[in-house]
């Protein structure tokens, strides 16, 4: 007979909350656990990177307008943190950026999911429609279509797949003078679905008896092309594998182009992530949204997550709030002209009346005020209100923040991973010892 | 008394579901994660199911939310001009929640396809065979109690190839489906002989729920063993059917019945601020959530009950984080899988049990990747969806087989008998778990697998 231990409930203590699975939630994680921190993750769903092309973008324009993308982030990021001290991107200091960019890509790595390139120089890939794209980071399943490339591309569609237009694709890259065709594949398996939606044909191009009757389809369209590009929906447990697999049976390299949403390497990238949190003993949970917090003094204790019939609490020593921004749903935008934060209620920077919310014009080349609404934070990324720190133990990543203009900057990937890893090492670093 | 957690607030003022349809912004998320859009044309996923064909339906349905301008506010309607639903394919929803947890605005995807199907069920769009199959599935207390006293000949009768043959045949019961068998003393009879130790905290209520009154008594021993172990002195409360296998069919207005019963029966005990326990996840969340948000039922003494039923580790765990209890655990020295069913996901508090049975010495507690069995209470039985429902499963079904222990671990009834069915493992609930780890005597199969293992019995 063994004694019994008394475990008391080492299995309940959170010493670090995040609060949102995005890109931001998951890399503030990944650094608070590496640190030793008890760490849990919870999310009201999945997020942006359902959303995303599944890479990793961290600067695309700089200044904003220019019609040249940026060729090197690094370089880009040393000009934007010069012209924009308050951007996430001058509060984290270019080398951390860089730093977290290379950490994601080993957590990656590390994850089964291979992120190629480096802060110094962007991917040039095609949009969902057919544009420039710049991306620092890119799945190797897409790096075939660097479009700096000149050897001529065929974009092959899947009938039955309505999200990627092959033949609007091909159209609007030879309008930017680039050798591109489109081709359509009718294949007898997808005709057996009614409904062919990302994940479905993901799932099928797991299987190699797919891709060999892909391959036998898009062969006779091939013509003069030096490589195909495909709809990113090829394979979701083994793309790669896929990928290379159809440019053996073609005899041309083979790429993925990223689609209309829900996007296949955005899932495979969030579940990398979350692959890695869970193997190292952090708890990942969705279907928790947050909706109100517990202070003392200048400290939250607790933040409470709706559930059926009653509120859950979630005591931890810090917080990091990663809830994202008005996209996101950790900004509440109201018609009286409000703009809130959902968890802590944190004074949120944002224009003074609702009529400064937008310019008059749609495409107005200067942005929208509402965009860089956020919360302003600390240098150690504690929100602010007037310049002081509002709450102690909680610090603020991702598409919360203030100042960044990350859809037209093309920044939303980055600044989440360079943020969501220095306020996760500052909310692990601020525990109280013992 | 014990009154744990009593001092959290209740959520806000509930809305009709349909109301949340306008959060949808179409990304997308839910249909990727839907795991019966992934193996059947049938179902073509929870977006175009739920907030797109409600936004149709709405007008039509009697008793559906609609904007009333004037006052801004949603009001019912009773007019009905016979048109219902745009198509049938919603009752292939097997109301998992998978598409509710990812959802990133907060559409209440499942509980608006609920109640489309229970539309079509008012409107008379099912046959009569249909309703009468639905009628028989999600009747567990008649049917329990009915074939209790003949428990051998239903158990044969359930064996037996011709007489399956002919449920199917006759009732689109699936001859292949793992239906339940009786066994053994049932958890009533048990109960009225059995004499506990003096409490020494207060009192809490166990809700029994249909599957251990009948078929699966051990799990209610084991619960109450573990409760009084703890000092709780447990009454087991008069109460019916939970009624979710009747809403999972559309059929509100018998489930209003059960759940209106319960809330009848349970609602001295939530007064006393007496907690309201249960081990089947289906039940515990049918009385927090489902009935009340299916069928509108927000009166006080539902709101109440409501708010004092917990599942049982839920419960045991909140007493952990409040210091209320240490638990003192043996090791168990077994690596076992455990798959929290959707049913125990969707009431959104976590993993409650895995973090108890993570408080065991020795035990190694691999958690499911896997998404739902496919089972979805009643669902997997229909002949026509029992394909449907294993091949949703048969990720499960790897995970349990790939870990290969002598027991696999899952909270609610239905989806241990499908893990059971689908890969020949015996399934346990957590609580047997623990109190084995309390050094409590368990019952097969754990008891087998646990002498198996070299762990003493008490």
């Amino acid at each position: 007979m063994t004694t019994p231990t008394s475990a008391g409930s080492r299995h309940r203590t959170t010493d670090v909350l995040v609060v949102g699975a995005g890109l931001a939630g998951l890399s503030a994680a990944r650094q608070a656990s590496a640190a030793g921190a008890r760490t849990r993750v919870i999310a009201k769903g999945w997020g942006a990177q359902y959303w995303l092309s599944g890479g990793i973008g961290v600067l695309g324009y700089h200044p904003l307008g220019q019609a040249q993308p940026v060729a090197s982030p690094a370089d880009a990021l040393a000009a934007l943190a010069a012209d924009q001290p308050r951007h996430p991107y001058a509060l984290a200091g270019v080398s951390a950026v860089a730093e977290a960019v290379s950490d994601i890509q080993h957590a990656c790595a590390d994850n089964g999911l291979a992120l190629e390139g480096s802060i110094d120089r962007n991917w040039l890939l095609s949009s969902p429609l057919g544009g420039r794209r710049p991306i620092c980071l890119a799945p190797s399943t897409m790096t075939g279509g660097d479009l700096t490339r000149r050897d001529p591309m065929l974009i092959v569609g899947l009938t039955g797949y309505p999200d990627f237009p092959a033949g609007l694709v091909a159209a609007n890259l030879e309008a930017q003078d680039m050798a591109a065709t489109a081709a359509e594949v009718d294949l007898v398996s997808f005709r057996q679905r009614r409904f062919l939606n990302a994940t479905v044909l993901a799932s099928l191009f797991d299987l190699p008896e797919i891709r060999e009757e892909a391959a036998r389809a898009i062969r006779p369209r091939l013509g003069s092309a030096g490589r195909v590009g495909m709809p990113a929906v090829l394979g979701m447990e083994s793309s790669e594998e896929a990928v290379s697999h159809l440019s053996d049976l073609l005899g041309v390299e083979v790429f993925e182009i990223a689609t209309a949403p829900p996007s296949v390497p955005g899932i495979r990238l969030h579940r990398a992530l979350v692959r890695g949190l869970v193997g190292s003993g952090v708890r990942v949970s969705s279907g928790m949204q947050v909706v109100g917090s517990e202070s003392n003094g200048s400290t939250i204790e607790a933040v409470y997550s709706e559930a059926a019939a009653r509120r859950v609490r979630h005591a931890a020593g810090s917080f990091v709030i990663a809830t994202g921004g008005i996209l996101g749903g950790g900004l509440i935008t109201d018609e009286d002209g409000s703009v809130t934060e959902v968890v802590a209620d944190i004074p949120v920077k944002s224009p003074a009346t609702r009529s400064d919310w937008f310019r008059r014009e749609v495409l107005d080349s200067a942005g929208h005020p509402i965009y860089r609404a956020g919360i302003e934070v600390d240098s150690g990324w504690r929100p602010l209100d007037s310049g002081k720190v509002v709450w102690e133990n909680v610090t603020v990543a991702g598409g919360l923040l203030a100042e960044a203009e990350t859809i037209r900057e093309h920044s939303m990937d980055g600044v989440a991973v360079a943020t969501g890893f220095l306020a996760g090492r500052a909310a692990a670093a601020s525990l109280v010892p013992g | 008394m014990t009154a744990p957690l009593s001092a959290q607030a209740p959520n806000p003022v509930h809305l009709p579901v349909e109301t949340t349809l306008d959060r949808c912004i179409k990304c997308g998320i839910c249909v990727t994660v839907c795991p019966v859009a992934a193996v059947t044309d049938r179902f073509p996923g929870p977006k175009y199911e739920g907030p797109q064909a409600a936004r149709l339906r709405q007008p039509w349905r009697a008793g559906a939310p609609r904007a009333d301008l004037d006052n801004g506010l949603w009001v019912r309607t009773d007019d009905h001009d016979g048109h219902l639903v745009p198509d049938h394919s919603v009752d292939y929803c097997s109301g998992c929640r998978a598409c509710n947890m990812a959802c990133p605005t907060g559409v209440r995807i499942a509980e608006i396809n609920a109640r489309a199907r229970a539309a079509m069920v008012e409107g008379a769009e099912f046959g009569w065979r249909k309703r009468l199959r639905n009628n028989l599935l999600a009747r567990p207390e008649l049917l329990g109690s009915a074939g209790y006293p003949v428990g051998r000949l239903v158990n044969a009768a359930f064996e037996n190839r011709f007489a399956r043959a002919l449920a199917d045949g006759l009732l689109d019961i699936d001859r292949r489906a793992p239906l339940p068998r009786y066994q053994g003393e049932r958890f009533a009879a048990w109960h009225r002989r059995h004499k506990p130790e003096p409490p020494t905290r207060g009192r809490v209520a166990y809700f029994t729920g249909c599957a251990t009154a009948w078929y699966e008594a051990r799990i209610g021993r084991a619960a109450i063993g573990v409760l009084e172990r703890l000092g709780f002195k447990v009454v087991v409360p008069e109460q019916n059917c939970c009624g979710l296998p009747l809403l999972s069919n559309g059929e509100f207005p018998a489930a209003r019945k059960y759940h209106r019963g319960n809330v009848e029966k349970l609602i001295g005990l939530a007064e006393r601020g007496i907690p309201i326990v249960g081990t089947s996840t289906s039940c515990t969340l049918t009385l927090k959530e489902e009935a009340p948000e299916l069928l509108d039922a927000f009166a006080p003494d539902e709101n109440a009950v409501a708010a004092a039923t917990y599942d049982i580790c839920e419960f045991i765990a909140g007493l952990v984080d409040q210091g209320d209890l240490a638990l003192d655990l043996l090791p168990i020295p077994l690596r076992l899988g455990y798959h929290p069913p959707c049913q125990y996901r969707a009431h959104r508090i976590g993993l409650p049990a895995l973090d108890l049975m993570e408080m065991v010495p020795d035990l190694q507690v691999e958690l499911s990747p896997a998404t739902c069995c496919g089972i979805a209470g009643t669902y997997g039985y229909k002949s026509e969806k029992y394909d449907i429902a294993m091949a949703v499963g048969a990720p499960l079904f790897k995970f349990v087989k790939d870990v290969g222990g002598p027991v696999a671990i899952c909270d609610s009834e239905t989806c241990r008998w499908q893990i059971t069915h689908g890969t020949d493992v015996p399934a346990v609930h957590p609580i047997e778990v623990i109190a084995a780890a309390m050094g409590l005597a368990v019952e097969d199969p754990l008891a087998g697998a646990l002498r198996a293992a070299g762990v003493a019995e008490a």
